[in-house]
């Protein structure tokens, strides 16, 4: 009985839950554990709010994504719109951590850097993470002070797969080398080729010729066409005109660089 | 972020791009509502994911004024379906469980729940007795037994002692059980 009194709850006036919702928190005091939840909100709020600021091609290929013949195929919502990024989760994932450790700072930044997205101001050189490093002038004792707290809460709570930086991965960042950063952050879905990354939308869009002057290989394109049949969704046109673009350069490309 | 009313545009004009930004927006809430009842992350996703399907396949004709609500629904009521097949052999434990065992005394037993006209008439009781409540009281309500907030969070973002919560919540139960006991006896 008591568990439909439950559920009439879940249908009490919208207006109730919006005004809880708007209700200003009372600041934060210090740090403590039992936080996961908002935790796990506060990294997929910047997750999303990074990955969609980062699909509109590559800008170190220095071209005009507006210009390009392809769109990307729809995948159908939150997992698989990791397809479109260019760096990987971990890099581009501000957690729960950072806010326990600098406060208004990583909100105040989360703010920012949504209004450059929206104004289409947003330079996506540096993955999110590193950009926020930069840009908020993390000392590296800070940054791997967070890393090893998110080590331990991760352990703690199963988080998988893991995001915290290792020790490699933080001396990259900090080394500032653009290239190294690159090469270590690509995302699955994206190809690293001589410094540079290239996204799925600049893939399908871009000639076997293209491919060859930014030094990709047949090997490299294989194996991510392969995931890109797993991962779309099916039975659409655009993932079928996707795939056939991909085919025909995989053919052009498998002559010379196989 | 996209303003609400423009993301319902983009449901109702059937543009994908409605998910993204309502993913984008809303994610962060909606997951923490799934994880709050299900402690999954992997089932809390899907409950996400689920949400923007489900939203996709209802709007139109639905035209939410309030997405953050609307969506929230959705979520907790998947959730909390996906908590009942997952338990249907095993039960206890959960904070649903909690919160639902904590309700027990709220409700009284001339109510018939299962019976479509009094969980209306429920529902409308709860809306009344939940605006007569001071605001903080309200939503700590809400927080606890809408979004499934464990006690220990609910206290930490209100800077309260967890026994200091704990007391707000027993008092507000007392209050419902008797208003809802006055005002149904009252109607009827």
């Amino acid at each position: 009985m008591t568990y439909e009194m439950f559920e009439v709850i879940g249908e009490i006036d919208d207006g109730l839950i919006d005004r809880c919702l708007k209700e200003k928190k009372a600041p934060r005091r210090k740090k403590t554990l039992i936080w996961i939840a908002a935790a796990a909100c506060l990294c997929i709020a910047v997750l999303s709010a990074v990955v969609y600021g980062l699909i509109q091609g590559d800008v170190s290929s220095g071209d005009d994504p507006s210009s390009y013949l392809y769109r990307l195929p729809p995948t159908g919502g939150d997992s698989n719109s990791w397809f479109y990024e260019k760096f990987n989760l971990k890099s581009s994932t501000i957690s729960g951590e950072w806010f326990d450790e600098l406060g208004e700072t990583v909100s105040d930044w989360c703010e920012k850097y949504d209004r450059e997205k929206k104004s289409g101001r947003l330079d996506t050189t540096y993955p999110p993470l590193v950009k926020f490093i930069k840009e908020c002038n993390i000392t590296k004792e800070t940054c791997v002070k967070v890393m090893e707290q998110m080590r331990i809460n991760e352990e703690m709570t199963g988080l998988n797969p893991p995001i915290h930086l290792t020790e490699e991965e933080i001396n990259v960042i900090y080394s500032g080398d653009i290239k190294q950063i690159n090469k270590t952050f690509v995302s699955e879905y994206s190809i690293y080729a001589n410094g540079k990354i290239f996204t799925p939308e600049w893939l399908v869009n871009h000639t076997a010729k293209d491919y060859r002057r930014e030094g990709i290989t047949y090997g490299q394109l294989k194996e991510k066409v392969d995931k890109y049949y797993t991962r779309l969704l099916e039975g659409t046109e655009e993932k079928d005109e996707f795939l056939s673009v991909f085919q025909n350069i995989l053919q052009e490309l498998s002559g010379q660089n196989r | 972020m996209l303003e609400d009313h423009v993301i319902v545009e983009y449901f109702w004009n059937r543009n994908e791009q409605a998910i993204r930004e309502s993913s984008l927006k809303y994610g962060p809430l909606c997951y923490s509502i799934a994880y709050n009842i299900l402690l999954n992350r992997q089932d809390s996703e899907e409950c996400v994911n689920s949400t923007w399907m489900k939203a996709w396949n209802s709007i139109p004709p639905q035209r939410p004024n309030k997405l953050s609500a609307y969506f929230a629904k959705i979520t907790r009521n998947l959730s909390l379906n996906k908590l009942k097949s997952r338990k249907a052999a095993k039960r206890g434990g959960t904070d649903v469980d909690i919160a639902v065992e904590e309700l027990w005394e709220c409700l009284p037993s001339s109510f018939d729940v299962e019976a479509e006209y009094q969980k209306m008439e429920l529902l409308n009781l709860i809306n009344q007795f939940l605006y007569m409540l001071p605001v903080q009281h309200c939503n700590i309500f809400i927080r606890r037994y809408f979004f499934v907030q464990p006690v220990k969070e609910i206290a930490r973002q209100y800077q309260l002692k967890e026994n200091h919560v704990s007391v707000i919540l027993s008092r507000i139960r007392k209050e419902l059980y008797l208003y809802l006991q006055k005002e149904y006896f009252y109607d009827v």
